[in-house]
């Protein structure tokens, strides 16, 4: 009995110190010998172990990805081009789609002044730009530019570089063939039933100069000749707009005259960062005058005004914006203004619960407030209100009528500018979602 | 005890001893006071950089401490950190004279000025202009500047933190404070630079034009620059803030466990140092080969955000942080942040640096650093320590190697960092038992355990007494067998009871203060009964 007792406690110290399952054999026999060991020989022992299981130190694919792009990645990227072509990418028209295109660039012709720029884009929905610069071109915010006809006067002063003092003149040579425009009809009774698509093909032959006096006031000036094509629209969603509209309610959807055109803008910038304005605000003044070549019946001028001010609360975390814009255009005795240069009203930029190019007349009223409040200095949010109607008769300008939408959107900004924007805009007519790069202003 | 009972309690008895071999607490060269970590390895893999971004997303979303910290590593059984490649003790142990400290890392003068500079290399384009020189004696320096309208800011900074952390025990880079001007520069037959267009070419008199006019320029012409000499050895990368090098047999504690980088926290927030990351950081691999670890690129502590002053932001609240984007967001921005409201002298030369408002438990650097996020007690003590050994003529001293030229804001940055120091040491020395140098001593012929208070020294608060059990304790086992009741005497000394015959003793102590009442948190010190001494210390 004794034997057997032997036995077993002999067996069960052995199946401890030994059985792998139960991990105490790997535990025991090497610690015993660690326990033998000074502080300085166990961690050299740890070291020696390591030494035998050492790996090379190197970065993931995802961590050399990321370092080639903050090291040379980005500024290779934004700077890439093949002997002075460089790819871009850029949004044509509000429902153009991305279009990617290309730019050829070459400053100082021959060590001058002279700069030569072309550029061209197409966008997957068919959407088509090409631009031509010659002459002493403004770089990018060096001065305030005014853009050719077809950005519309609102967008002329969504400049959102801070000012340099600087002039410029060069000839500019643009193409435009948009083939999905909107089109719900003239006034403020327009509906979004008669939603139709037409195409618009139009070439401007401008000479641009400018000049950015200090740091808040630039003036710029354009005078050019004007070719403008209104075609069939390819959006077979829809209905053409020459099958529901007549020259009657469309102007200019019969004849499409050439226009000398003449515009002129002053802009008063006193924000403290125009990419991501928290104080401050901005004037803009544009006028300009459209002559038809061959006869009378679309002449008119047009005055726009834009302003944008910022009103802190108290705190650099919240601030009010508000913007107030306004364009009437004055037809002469018996000339009307054609549909396809009238100044709209609905998209991501002016009444966001609306579809793009909702209202369209030849008078606008725009106003818009957005209370933005900073929930880290890299994130906004905001709460917007959008009131604004067209109307045709200078009588109609008062605050009656007005088509409202509201909503709310994030954006994500740098200390001096909003890189994107994601804002939900609601009105009587749904709700519409924008995902913009850019300040809403 | 019957046999079979004895029998049935044998593999409990085995799985105890084997528990007790593995849980020894003390090996025969306790206290170790030096690091073997310097052992040679083969030439590591080079990494020349590592990702900004990876380093932010992986140290704000997955690398974030467990409810259960484990204790530091790397220190001996006293707590503190032994010299190794990562540290030398330097203020830790004892106190450095003023000389020692403003020499601090510096081997020589700083860069020769009898003949102009030449460049071999550097950068134009940026937010910070730089190029690397060789000077009249052959030596390569980088060469940095101040920003428009503030000359002094980052160099005199970045001087001035180098050697706080020079005398912290950190291998820093040595940097110096020059003076020159335009015609002091030339360009080295082969210098290349990486334009704005991402082309390589070389460089031309007109970059260099370009990098005077985007600098601060004093009165007299001049421009301060800081040049720091490149250091020893091969630059094999910098060090992450957490793990261990994967080639580097040397470094086996994950370094958010290493206390140096734990304490590093409370060292970064006097001085400021919220671009505490791995990107400052720099691991050069040398003679006789193994890998050495540095601290550098101090421009972004004090008041000095490197190219500009610093933000509001600054050790105040992560890039990234929840909880108040979640405040400010549900509110519609009602609540605000209040280090907004903060109100900073206008010192060009100092920038936003201030002792009123700064709170060092809340002090943050750019995004969560593992170590610091893992800092306990002992690490925080041994940091106060430290700091605590900084008196008010050394910060004076160490600041004046600033060479401010504006004396009232030199005076202001003296005061801060004092009311910034005395922050630190009430926050962290009121929130532990914060007793300190612990020594064997003898009194009427017996034996004697004396201990100092920090605290107290450090005029945080006032003891009334220290209550204290003896135990005796097993080195195999861990256990503790009590000698005696609790205790209390008023004096900071402690009879000790002779050998329990497990060869260590312990006594708990806890301070009792009306005014401190985290001064009742344990101190266990554990006493070598042969030869009598202290061999271990461990706070709660």
């Amino acid at each position: 009995m004794r034997f057997m007792r032997s036995k077993l406690f002999l067996f069960t110290v052995l199946l401890l110190l030994m059985a792998p399952d139960t991990g105490l054999a790997d535990r025991v026999a090497p610690q015993k010998d660690e326990s033998e060991l000074s502080r300085r020989e166990l961690w050299m022992k740890r070291r020696e172990e390591k030494r035998a299981r050492i790996e090379p130190a190197r970065l993931s694919g995802f961590e050399s990805g990321m370092l080639w792009l903050e090291t040379r990645g980005l500024r290779e990227i934004l700077n890439f081009n093949y002997h002075g072509f460089y790819p871009r990418f850029a949004s044509l028209s509000t429902g153009s789609g991305l279009a990617p295109g290309v730019r050829y660039w070459k400053p100082s012709l021959g060590g001058s002044p002279l700069d030569f720029q072309l550029a061209g884009a197409w966008s997957l929905r068919g959407y088509r730009h090409y631009s031509l610069q010659f002459g002493q071109i403004q770089k990018r915010g060096q001065v305030f530019s005014l853009e050719p006809v077809g950005i519309g006067a609102a967008g002329q002063f969504d400049e959102m570089q801070p000012k340099k003092e600087g002039f410029f003149t060069y000839l500019d040579l643009t193409y435009r063939n948009y083939p999905q425009e909107d089109f719900f009809g003239i006034g403020p009774d327009s509906r979004p039933e008669n939603r139709t698509d037409y195409g618009l093909e139009d070439m401007s032959w401008d000479g641009v100069v400018g000049w950015q006096l200090n740091r808040w006031l630039g003036v710029g000036a354009r005078v050019g000749y004007l070719q403008v094509n209104v075609d069939p629209g390819t959006d077979s969603r829809f209905l053409n707009t020459h099958l529901l509209f007549s020259d009657e309610t469309a102007p200019g959807l019969i004849r499409q005259p050439d226009f000398l055109d003449v515009s002129a803008a002053v802009m008063i910038d006193y924000r403290d960062r125009p990419g991501n304005p928290h104080k401050g605000g901005m004037i803009g003044v544009y006028v300009s005058r459209f002559d038809e070549r061959s006869g009378s019946a679309y002449e008119f001028n047009r005055l726009a005004v834009d302003i944008r001010q910022f009103i802190p609360l108290f705190s650099e975390q919240r601030r009010i914006a508000l913007q107030v814009f306004g364009s009437a255009d004055s037809p002469d005795e018996g000339a009307q203004v054609p549909f396809y240069l009238m100044q709209t009203l609905g998209g991501s930029d002016a009444l966001r619960g609306f579809r793009e190019f909702r209202y369209r007349d030849t008078r606008l009223l725009y106003f818009s407030g957005e209370y933005r409040w900073d929930a880290s200095p890299a994130i906004e949010l905001a709460l917007f209100y959008d009131t604004g109607k067209v109307f045709s008769n200078r009588s109609d300008f008062d605050l009656e009528h007005l088509q409202k939408s509201w909503g709310g959107g994030i954006r994500l900004k740098t200390p001096r500018s909003v890189v994107m924007r994601f804002d939900i805009g609601r009105s009587r007519e749904g709700t519409r979602f924008f995902f913009k790069f850019g300040p809403a202003f | 005890m019957s046999k079979q009972k004895r029998l049935a309690l044998m593999p409990v008895l085995v799985m105890l001893f084997a528990s007790g071999v593995q849980g020894q607490k003390f090996r025969s060269d306790d206290p170790v006071w030096e690091d073997p970590d310097r052992q040679p390895i083969p030439m590591p893999a080079v990494i020349d950089d590592r990702s900004m971004v990876v380093d932010f997303l992986v140290s704000t979303f997955t690398n974030r401490p467990d409810e259960e910290v484990p204790r530091a590593e790397n220190i001996n059984t006293l707590g503190e950190v032994p010299d190794s490649s990562w540290f030398t003790n330097r203020m830790t142990l004892r106190s450095m004279s003023i000389p020692e400290l403003v020499k601090g890392p510096d081997s020589r003068d700083g860069p020769d000025m009898s003949k102009p500079w030449t460049i071999i290399r550097g950068k134009t384009q940026g937010i910070t202009p730089g190029f690397t020189i060789v000077d009249g004696r052959g030596d390569t320096y980088f060469i940095k500047f101040d920003p428009p309208g503030h000359a002094q800011l980052a160099t005199s900074t970045e001087v001035i933190c180098t050697k706080f952390f020079h005398a912290f025990g950190y291998n820093v880079p040595e940097y110096y404070l020059a003076r020159i001007r335009r015609e002091d520069v030339q360009i080295g037959k082969d210098a290349r630079l990486t334009d704005e267009n991402g082309v390589k070419r070389a460089w031309t008199e007109k970059d260099v034009d370009r990098i005077f006019e985007r600098v601060a320029v004093e009165d007299d012409g001049t421009v301060q620059v800081v040049a720091s000499l490149k250091v020893d050895g091969t630059v094999v990368g910098p060090f992450k803030y957490s793990g261990t090098r994967s080639d580097d047999p040397n470094d086996i504690f994950p370094h958010e466990n290493r206390r140096e980088l734990r304490g590093l926290r409370l060292l970064a927030a006097w001085l400021n140092h919220d671009d505490s990351r791995s990107m400052n950081t720099l691991d050069a691999y040398v003679e006789p080969g193994y890998i050495k670890h540095h601290l550098s690129d101090f421009g972004s502590c004090l008041g000095s955000g490197s190219v500009r002053i610093q933000g509001r932001r600054a050790g105040n609240e992560y890039m990234l942080e929840w909880k108040p984007i979640l405040k400010a967001a549900l509110t519609f921005g009602i609540w605000d942040r209040p280090w907004r409201y903060v109100d900073y002298p206008t010192y060009p030369s100092i920038g936003r640096f201030e002792g009123d408002y700064f709170q060092p438990h809340l002090w943050r650097p750019e995004y969560p650093n593992p170590a610091f996020e893992r800092m306990q007690n002992g690490d925080a003590f041994w940091a106060c320590r430290t700091i605590a050994r900084f008196t008010d003529e050394m910060i004076r001293a160490i600041v004046k190697t600033g060479q401010l030229k504006d004396r009232e804001a030199e005076e202001y940055l003296i005061t801060t960092l004092i009311k910034r120091r005395k922050k630190i040491l009430q926050h962290y020395l009121g929130s532990m038992n914060p007793l300190a140098d612990f020594e064997v001593n003898s009194a009427e012929g017996r034996p004697v355990l004396r201990f100092s208070n920090l605290g107290e020294a450090c005029g945080v608060g006032e003891a009334e007494s220290y209550e204290y059990q003896w135990f005796s304790f097993d080195n195999l086992t861990g256990a503790r067998t009590s000698l005696g009741p609790v205790e209390v005497v008023a004096p900071p000394e402690l009879r000790i009871p002779n050998d329990p015959g497990t060869g260590y003793s312990v006594v708990l102590i806890r301070t009792l203060s009306p005014d401190r009442k985290d001064w009742k948190k344990a101190v266990n010190v554990y006493l070598d009964h042969s030869p009598l001494r202290v061999i271990g210390i461990e706070r709660e």
